[in-house]
């Protein structure tokens, strides 16, 4: 997001806003900011769990926002004919994957409370 | 704001429609494990309220990760209004809402935009036909977005991914041409866009850019070429540390 901003952009959309929302309000406001350095440093993690999302499709996607947001296992899948995650081996991938955000998230939440 | 430095006047946009700026979600949506995998509207309410409570500037219902394809025209209202209520409940009435269309026909994409409009949507999410992809040349294309958005009731946003429109693209100097239609307002689109997004930033345009590659020296290469135009190239930092598979950029004029 952060190159794009830099030759004009404003703003953007990310599956990654489904788990961890305000750390990527986060980063656009650092940038807004003129806080490059921490923005950098934000996108630097989020680039992380950004790979399970991107890898892990949509299936994956959901099932493990389902999992850390504590949704219903049965509300998991995706609609027929797209296959279902069920691969122990890549449900803890993407579990490991996308928490890289998880710390920072959760500090975000704290301070809004 | 370094937007504005960059040449960019980034919030200025809003004098008729809502903004496009900020972070927008692009919401999964949830089904049950009935056979008709109805959507589950316990654990999508419970998203969107979570969304939307956390602040982002903007919702996408119906996008890829929405699973689009697969909703009727019935349900993406239904999903529109959910998410209005929602947005209303918690304060932020005028939240901006985008609608993706998934019809295979002109005729089927305007009847997505008005049920949008109708349903309170503010913006359409527009992908192009691609069952008869054999016949869509960049004309055909350009015309395809034209009609639609002469007749749409809620502005277009240009929805560019090739990987699910049989590798259809909508390139730059397409773009250039769909950029002066007055209801055409963004485009999400594949890296070689970046190339026109740092030159039509000092035109003040606007567009959206979304990538779908893989290939990260190809991005590379596209952002050198980016930083030998931009303004402030000072601004720029390393492309490989944002999550650019899923990241939709625009720009406001």
């Amino acid at each position: 997001m952060i190159p794009a901003l830099s030759v004009g952009g404003t703003g953007c959309i990310t599956g990654v806003g489904n788990l961890y929302p305000r750390s990527c309000v986060k980063i656009y406001d650092l940038y807004r900011a003129g806080e490059l350095e921490a923005a950098q440093k934000l996108q630097y993690t989020l680039a992380v769990s950004e790979l399970g999302f991107g890898d892990g499709g949509i299936n994956g996607t959901k099932w493990v926002v389902g999992e850390l947001l504590k949704y219903p296992e049965s509300s998991r899948d995706c609609r027929r004919p797209y296959p279902k995650f069920v691969s122990q081996e890549k449900q803890e991938w993407i579990l490991k994957q996308v928490r890289a955000l998880e710390a920072d998230e959760a500090s975000l939440q704290k301070q809004a409370k | 704001m370094p937007s504005n430095e960059s040449g960019i006047a980034a919030q200025t946009v809003t004098m008729n429609r809502p903004a496009l700026g900020g972070i927008h979600v692009p919401s999964l949506t949830f089904f049950s494990t009935s056979s008709k995998q109805e959507i589950d509207w316990d654990t999508q309410n419970k998203h969107l309220r979570f969304l939307i409570a956390s602040g982002v500037h903007g919702i996408v219902l119906a996008g890829t990760n929405g699973e689009a394809i697969t909703l009727s025209r019935t349900e993406k209202s239904e999903l529109v209004r959910a998410t209005r209520k929602a947005a209303r409940d918690l304060g932020a009435p005028n939240l901006p809402i985008s609608l993706g269309t998934s019809g295979t026909s002109t005729r089927d994409v305007l009847d997505d935009c008005t049920a949008a409009k109708e349903a309170g949507a503010d913006f359409a999410l527009v992908l192009v036909p691609s069952f008869f992809h054999f016949a869509m040349t960049k004309d055909a294309i350009c015309e395809f977005f034209e009609e639609v958005a002469d007749a749409s009731p809620v502005p277009v946003v240009i929805y560019n991914f090739p990987g699910v429109a049989a590798g259809l693209n909508v390139d730059s100097t397409m773009l250039d041409r769909l950029a002066k239609h007055n209801n055409i307002v963004g485009v999400k689109a594949s890296p070689n866009l970046y190339i026109f997004y740092a030159r039509r930033n000092t035109d003040n345009n606007i567009a959206y850019v979304r990538w779908h590659s893989q290939d990260h020296k190809t991005l590379r290469d596209i952002f050198d070429f980016t930083i030998l135009r931009t303004r402030r190239p000072e601004r720029l930092v390393d492309p490989c540390s944002f999550g650019w598979r899923h990241w939709l950029h625009h720009w406001s004029r």
